[in-house]
């Protein structure tokens, strides 16, 4: 009874005050967020040469300078359409992309109608941010009229945003209401500190991207609509938590500092660190045994925090950044270019595919593809324990390229079953090993031996030799080829056999 | 595989009765055993505990006049077994005479002679045809007295055995509800043994699994010599031959079947004599088919290598294949392959482990596996999937015995930080690499050394942990967590 009465309680509070404040803030804020409509129509990894049902989503996007709007990456991949509307207009304007950053979610829009921006005002977000305080959450409900909840930062840590591979800041986000994720703008005062990109409503918590991360983004240029301006250290660490660790690594009690761990290929560590190399001091910070530094106002955070968010501190892309090492027990202080995630050292894609439809062959009923998280994703949300179990190593263990090499991995998707593949019908999620028995690096490789020599009709130059992992050899005709395509195409309705 | 379980099953009586068939019954029931199993099993994740004692119920049948034959999965892990005949008053005590958990067949003796006053002994048949009818006999649930029911042999074939979950043989179909109790009772064709009840598939109605009398022959002929030894393996991949583009490729003549090898495996009967790419054409004389099957009996196609599992150790296999170019027969003696041993389930014996500082390790089995899935580590544990599951394909087991792997820890101040390397497999300890348990326990008994220094499997950096330490903190482990290391 009592608790029943606390709860009653407790909602008539909260529904009076946020009464009362919505109306101020929604007066304010309503001409600086715009209802944004988007059509996404995402590629179909396991039926590549068609793509999956279009889907369209809402957002909240943020009004920039100059006429543009802010909307994460993630809303907007694939998209075939994407409108926009403001609170005092019923009617939707379509808007372009001109930037789209999958490292930061964050994306920008242009809308070519000239009045849409009359009566929009800019936001401006804060430069510093106090991440113990209480919010305003707005966000937009299905007809477009702001809401006000109520909410709290209560951090800041390091994660990889939805869709990047450089980890960056996020504000942690505690509120009792329902929020959706997709771009509710975070005020403190009235003043912009984040935009949320995350809400799990059973945990009544979220995610934010801090305003110093948006502030790096929309200070560039939007020359090129892809690339980002957020730098990647290049490594990883493993922390020197015990002092049993420490001794063995020639490191006395009383210092601190994190060992190298991997280092990416390409990344800016490439060249510049080793591995078991101990990192002491990280643009000048202080490193403590977990690989963290003392933020001057945001306290404890990862060292990658100075790499990728460090302007504050003078480091950005393509600065340098000095780190006092520990190698062969001697000390050292290098100084590192700091440069983007290096995608070429991607072996198996797993954040994003960079825009990009997956390439695939269709070359006598095989179904070539390159492996990405994305085509072991297509088993469901239960697909670690459906999918193949060497695959599952190999993204777990081995989804970035080792030194010197660019490759990924070229696969049997499925197979269309025809008379001139007989024998193969049932495989599927088959590696290709080598190829005339070289090893197999690129489906675009595969695709040039297969062409290579198409027109011979006799001899052994007509065969081109398949090895598969479980150790199977399939042979594809080249002479042949041309027909049993042309048939297969055919039959299962296929309008192209190849998308590159 | 995972689809069958182990069950016993029941046929109900739904036919009438001749008097001839009522005589017969008489003596068929005076053969049929029923069995209690008192049985204590251990806990693969804390291997150093056991669950508790458990009683269930089996059927058996009794075979050279003082032997009693049943399932291994009825008496697996039993500290105690009961028998008893119908109209008997009293249980009697047995003992285990063998027991073949690759085949799931047991073979026991009760203790007191005075079992088998007015006893029948049964005699084991053939394989029955297709669409004939068995009896079967035993004693399931949903009640204590003897239950008989009647099938038709629906299919035969090869398949997985439940009991160890890897090793597969023929196994003979048939349709009948099945209940659990009925595990290794007797199907009885023309007053003939013609299979042992023991399991069904849990998916579909009325499939039910006999082991055929090939199966229980083997095990009869195997023991003779006073102990189990278990079933050869041929150790091979293959590859079907339908494909005409490959035929070509690889000219084969027109006229040859059979099947391509693609991988031959480490420790199998074929490892030395046959190669990757060799086209088997023919088994002892038998033709075998583009789809790898040969004829067995009028009824059915079946799997070549049913041809090797009938083999004993040391018997010859003679395949006739065709290799670059030329047609040649091959001969070797068909061996068993140790390398499998790790992928069964184990029974009657405890699972090997070792803790240090509080990180328990064992080697990679299929009860641990299971045990952890159990307990929905799915994140984050593919290396040990992996290796598990492809360890002979890949020819990971080239290079390492047995792998060990650090399932799990007892937290204690020492192991705090150890958690990143738990799941995954031991490589090396101070550089020297792990062949198996008991050498990793070996290596770390050294005195000559003040780090343990272990390098997991792909991962580069190791957990390094002080002797002095480890000493302390296995005497506060043992103490509190009530485990040691035997």
């Amino acid at each position: 009874m009592n608790s029943k009465l606390l709860i009653t309680f407790i909602f008539f509070a909260s529904a009076y005050s946020s009464l009362f404040s919505l109306e101020t803030i929604e007066d304010k804020f309503k001409n600086t967020v715009v209802q944004v409509k988007i059509t996404t129509q995402s590629p179909n990894f396991l039926f590549p040469w068609q793509p999956k049902k279009p889907q369209t989503s809402g957002a909240v996007g943020v009004v920039l300078a100059n006429k543009r709007i802010l909307v994460f990456t993630s809303l907007i991949d694939y998209y075939t359409s994407i409108e926009v509307k403001k609170f005092s207009s019923y009617t939707s304007v379509p808007a372009t992309v001109i930037k789209m950053d999958y490292e930061s979610n964050l994306s920008v829009l242009e809308v070519s109608d000239p009045d849409f921006f009359k009566d929009l005002v800019p936001i401006q977000f804060e430069t510093k941010i106090e991440p113990f305080k209480p919010v305003s959450i707005l966000q937009l409900d299905n007809s477009g009229s702001i809401q006000n909840s109520k909410g709290r930062l209560t951090g800041i840590d390091m994660e990889n945003y939805p869709m990047g591979y450089t980890e960056l800041p996020y504000l942690h986000v505690n509120s009792n209401e329902k929020l959706d994720g997709n771009g509710e703008l975070i005020l403190d005062n009235d003043k912009a500190v984040g935009v949320l990109y995350r809400f799990t409503a059973s945990k009544n918590s979220g995610k934010a991207i801090p305003s110093f991360v948006i502030n790096t983004f929309i200070k560039q240029k939007f020359e090129k609509t892809k690339g980002t301006v957020f730098p990647f250290k290049g490594f990883r660490f493993r922390p020197i938590p015990d002092e049993t660790t420490k001794e063995y690594f020639g490191l006395d009690k009383k210092t601190d500092g994190v060992l190298v761990a991997e280092v990416i290929p390409y990344s800016s560590a490439d060249k510049y660190l080793q591995l078991n190399d101990i990192i002491l001091e990280y643009g000048g910070m202080k490193i403590d045994s977990q690989g963290y530094f003392k933020h001057p106002v945001y306290g404890k955070q990862y060292i990658s925090f100075l790499a990728h968010s460090g302007e504050e501190f003078g480091f950005k892309m393509g600065s340098k950044i000095p780190v006092k090492i520990l190698r062969n027990k001697k000390e050292e202080t290098i100084s590192i270019p700091l440069r983007a995630f290096p995608y070429k050292s991607v072996k198996i894609p797993y954040m994003n595919n960079e825009g990009k439809e997956p390439e695939y062959l269709i070359k006598g009923g095989f179904i070539f593809a390159e492996l990405s998280e994305f085509l072991m994703k297509e088993f469901g949300t239960s697909w670690r324990s459906r999918i193949d179990k060497k695959l599952l190593y190999l993204n777990d263990y081995y989804r970035m390229n080792k030194k010197g090499d660019t490759g990924r991995y070229v696969l049997i998707v499925q197979v269309l079953p025809d008379d001139s593949n007989n024998g193969y019908h049932s495989l599927s999620f088959e590696i290709i090993k080598t190829i005339n028995g070289k090893p197999l690096k690129s489906i675009r490789e595969l695709d040039a031996a297969i062409n290579e020599g198409s027109s011979l009709e006799s001899g052994e130059g007509k065969f081109l030799s398949l090895q598969t992992e479980n150790g199977s050899e399939i042979v594809l005709d080249k002479s042949t080829l041309k027909e049993i395509d042309a048939k297969i195409q055919k039959k299962f309705g296929i309008e192209r056999l190849k998308n590159f | 595989m995972k689809y069958i379980l182990t069950f016993l099953f029941l046929f109900l009586p739904i036919v009438s009765v001749l008097s001839e068939q009522i005589s017969d019954f008489d003596k068929v029931r005076k053969g049929v055993v029923q069995i209690r199993t008192y049985s204590q099993g251990l806990d693969a994740f804390s291997p150093w505990l056991t669950t508790g004692v458990r009683a269930s119920g089996g059927t058996g049948f009794i075979i050279d006049k003082n032997k009693i034959m049943t399932n291994a999965h009825v008496i697996s892990n039993a500290k105690y077994i009961q028998v008893q005949r119908y109209n008997q008053t009293t249980w009697y005590e047995v003992e285990i005479l063998f027991v073949a958990h690759d085949c799931d067949l047991a073979l026991l003796k009760a203790k007191d002679e005075s079992f088998y006053e007015d006893s029948t002994s049964f005699e084991l048949g053939a394989i029955p045809d297709l669409n004939s009818s068995i009896t079967v006999v035993g004693y399931p649930i949903g009640g204590d007295k003897i239950s008989v029911s009647r099938g038709i042999v629906s299919r035969k074939e090869q398949s997985t055995y439940a009991h160890s979950e890897v090793d597969s043989h023929l196994v003979i179909q048939v349709d009948a509800a099945i209940n659990p109790g009925n595990s290794g009772g007797p199907a009885i064709q023309d007053n003939k043994v013609v299979g042992v009840a023991f399991q069904v598939a849990s998916r579909g109605e009325n499939i039910g699994y006999l082991i055929p009398t090939t199966v229980i022959k083997y095990f009869l002929k195997d023991i003779e010599d006073g102990k189990y030894d278990g079933y050869v393996e041929l150790g091979v991949r293959t590859l079907n031959s339908f494909n005409n583009t490959l035929r070509e490729f690889r000219k084969i003549p027109k006229d040859l079947n059979g099947v391509f090898v693609t991988k031959v495996l480490k420790g199998g009967s074929a490892e030395g004599f046959l190669k990757k790419n060799d086209l088997l054409l023919e088994i002892d004389g038998l033709p075998i088919g583009r789809n790898g099957t040969i004829v067995l009996d009028k009824d059915a196609r079946i799997d070549f290598v049913e041809i090797v599992d009938n083999k004993h150790s040391g018997e010859q296999i003679s395949f006739r294949i065709f290799r670059d170019g030329q047609l040649i027969t091959v001969n070797f003696p068909a061996k068993r392959m140790d390398e499998f041993t790790y992928m069964r389930h184990k029974y009657d014996e405890p699972f090997d482990y070792f803790v240090l500082g509080g990180l328990v390790f064992q080697p990679i089995s299929r009860d641990l596996l299971q045990e952890w899935n159990k307990n929905n580590e799915t994140q984050g544990g593919s290396q040990f999937l992996y290796r598990f599951f492809y360890f002979i394909d890949d020819d990971l087991c080239k290079d390492v015995e047995s792998d060990v792997i650090l399932y799990r820890k007892l937290a204690h101040p020492i192991n705090t930080n150890s958690d990143y390397f738990l799941n995954m497999v031991v490589e090396s300890v101070n550089d020297i690499k792990i062949q198996n348990i008991k050498h990793f326990k070996e290596i770390v008994a050294k005195k000559d050394y003040s780090f343990v220094k272990i390098k997991f499997r792909d991962i580069d950096v190791p957990l390094i942990l002080k002797k002095e330490d480890i000493e302390k903190a296995d005497k506060e482990v043992q103490t509190i967590y009530k485990v040691g290391n035997k």
